[in-house]
């Protein structure tokens, strides 16, 4: 008698025994009066993850960049392919519709560039303010008279501006590691930490334009419609 | 006696957050389930996007501290507050999910216009022809 044996079965028990083994774990809370204290203090900065992310593990933040970069580089030299298909019919032309989006929008890039800015300061970061800059211009390419945006950016490749950001953010780490490193100034003010501010808005342009162009390549192409 | 027995596993109390943990490792099981015996590309790619979603939410968890924000009012105060390491590391994890997905939807875009089916039995048996 020959016995059935799913490999993908075997994986699953597996699994499940690895998750009842994490389940049990117990949960310590050392170290949790002085640790965020400490980092703060050495980091001039409030925020204890924005001191980590970007002084602490700058090494580990540049090249994560460095692949999001990629990946998007990649995926749009497969989009490109195929030829683009202009979806002009398919766009919202109902001016409500363009109002409201063209607000959502506006507030959308504001709350980019208030994270981006105080992303020191308080909960935030640049990661989060690019995610909402990519938000605001996605909805800015959804309504019809998107044509318009070429005016001040341009609409052809988005991913240019994206590279050369992460040039820039490639700089200021060299520029780090060699022991370049501003002075961390008044406890709480909007100029201290470093490099921290610099870094946070490069961020937010990079990730941000990065999502624009990623969801402009799936927007124009025919595989959806 | 569930309580002796669970303090006996490791002293872990029946609390919000043991309880929290297991919800997350059950959706990481879920979205295990779902890459391994779905045959349909796109609901393997929105299972292992499940699954993404429940490693992240069980480091946040594992750094959750009275929903304290861990960012330092004063200069020097050691007020307690979440553990920043964890949130810090699992940013990288995000990013580069993000960046996994959308390669993985676009290869997926691919095949099916090679192919011309999303099934994983038929695409198996199309390339061994």
């Amino acid at each position: 008698m020959r016995i059935k044996f799913d490999i993908r079965k075997a994986y699953f028990a597996a699994a499940i025994v690895v998750v009842a083994l994490l389940a049990v774990i117990p949960r310590t809370d050392l170290g949790r009066e002085y640790n965020a204290a400490l980092i703060a203090a050495k980091a001039g900065i409030p925020n204890t993850v924005t001191a980590i992310y970007l002084k602490n593990r700058l090494y580990d933040t540049m090249f994560e960049v460095m692949v999001f970069s990629i990946s998007i580089s990649g995926a749009l030299y497969f989009l490109k392919k195929e030829n683009k298909f202009h979806l002009e019919d398919t766009l919202f032309t109902d001016p409500a519709t363009i109002i409201i989006f063209r607000g959502c929008a506006m507030l959308s890039f504001l709350s980019a560039c208030a994270l981006a800015t105080v992303g020191h300061l308080s909960p935030g970061g640049g990661f989060a303010a690019g995610v909402a800059f990519g938000t605001s211009m996605v909805i800015q390419s959804l309504i019809s008279d998107r044509n318009h945006l070429s005016n001040y950016l341009s609409m052809e490749r988005p991913e240019r501006f994206e590279k050369s950001s992460w040039m820039l953010i490639l700089a200021i780490s060299l520029l780090t590691f060699s022991g370049i490193i501003p002075s961390n100034g008044i406890w709480g003010s909007l100029l201290s930490g470093g490099w921290v501010p610099l870094l946070n808005i490069l961020i937010m342009i990079k990730v941000g334009l990065g999502t624009w162009a990623l969801s402009l390549g799936f927007l124009d192409h025919k595989w959806i419609f | 006696m569930f309580k002796t027995l669970l303090n006996y596993l490791g002293g872990v109390p029946l609390d919000v957050v043991f309880l929290a943990r297991l919800l997350l490792l059950s959706v990481i099981l879920i979205g295990l389930w779902g890459v391994l015996f779905k045959k349909n590309l796109i609901m393997k790619i929105i299972a292992m996007d499940i699954m993404n979603t429940g490693a992240i939410s069980l480091f946040v968890l594992s750094s959750w501290y009275r929903s304290k924000a861990p960012v330092i009012a004063e200069k020097g105060s050691s007020i307690p507050a979440s553990d920043p390491v964890p949130q810090a590391v699992i940013l990288t994890a995000i990013v580069v999910g993000f960046s996994v997905l959308a390669l993985l939807v676009v290869y997926v875009m691919d095949l099916s216009r090679y192919f011309h089916t999303l099934d994983t039995d038929r695409i198996q048996n199309r390339w061994k022809r």
